[in-house]
């Protein structure tokens, strides 16, 4: 997969349109899913994969083989894109979302939205666990829920995950373990989790 | 189901077919922009062609040297002569190359 992927990257730098078109074909899908998962929101998602495939094009002049594989490369944009865009959504709803809630500092008026939420039981089963574990992740810190989703979600390693979120492997790691934790205890409902 | 399954079957999703055909029509249509030359390929032409320019260019003027006394002021102009060109013609020369845009129609 890999080897493909520079091969194919090495021939889209040289402008071969096919090449870029076939590997879109072999990333849609997952870079959509990450994004989804990412962003909280399909119609987001699907703004931002669009505007992930033309930052692509822009810069692939730039993308070194030798630098690490094409998918952290990749995720890497969409990581920033996704990144810049909730930024952007936190900036247009106003100050007030991220303001501390009350009498604890630690938390804030959005994480109070999260745990207002419907619980389980008022829902059935199966959307449920959906859209818990899609209120638990946007409630992470961004490195934290990428690097979360980078991992058990696109099952990428910690030297993958290491290049796309441009930290050390033991930084990735840790983040990984602290989002893993964190969203296990947003959970804690689920007896199973 | 666990979290981390759940995650995993959300992995890879289904591309809807009008973002599909959008993005599609833009990689085959956005200007692609395509570095022709790679920059330590070029620097290591560049510095060949010197070095070889450099010492035809000494060679000649020892020659010269040898034929007549006035031979060493002319080795000098000679060699200064070619540094002051290379980098006037060479050095914008090569950051004109460095990228080369290229449109839709080139590699369509």
């Amino acid at each position: 997969m890999t080897d493909t992927d520079l091969k194919l990257a090495r021939t889209a730098r040289r402008g071969d349109r096919r090449a870029l078109e076939a590997l879109y074909d072999r990333h849609k899908g997952r870079l959509l899913g990450y994004l989804h998962k990412m962003l909280g929101d399909r119609e987001t998602a699907e703004d931002v994969f669009q505007e992930v495939w033309i930052k692509v094009m822009r810069a692939l002049p730039d993308y070194r083989p030798t630098h690490g594989s094409f998918r952290p490369w990749l995720f890497r944009i969409a990581a920033n894109a996704s990144v810049d865009r909730m930024r952007r959504e936190k900036r247009r709803a106003g100050p007030e979302l991220d303001a501390p809630a009350g009498d604890d500092s630690s938390e804030r008026v959005v994480d109070r939205i999260a745990d207002d939420a419907p619980t389980p039981e008022s829902r059935g089963i199966g959307a449920a666990i959906g859209q818990d574990i899609d209120l638990a992740l946007t409630s992470l810190p961004e490195r934290q829920r990428n690097a979360v989703l980078l991992r058990h979600q696109q099952g990428m390693s910690y030297k993958e995950i290491s290049t796309t979120l441009q930290v050390p492997e033991g930084t990735a790691k840790t983040l990984v373990h602290r989002g893993s934790q964190a969203l296990r205890e947003k959970l804690s409902n689920w007896s199973d989790e | 189901m666990t979290a981390k399954e759940v995650l995993r079957k959300s992995a890879n999703l289904s591309i809807p077919a009008e973002l599909d055909h959008r993005v599609r029509t833009a990689l085959r249509t956005m200007p692609l922009e395509v570095r022709r030359f790679a920059l330590p390929v070029m620097a290591l032409g560049l510095a060949s062609a010197a070095t070889l320019a450099m010492a035809v260019s000494l060679a000649l003027s020892f020659a010269a040297a040898g034929a007549a006394e006035s031979g060493v002021p002319i080795a000098v102009t000679l060699v200064v002569g070619y540094l002051g060109l290379s980098s006037v013609i060479v050095l914008p020369l090569l950051l004109t190359l460095k990228t080369v845009r290229r449109d839709a129609g080139a590699t369509a």
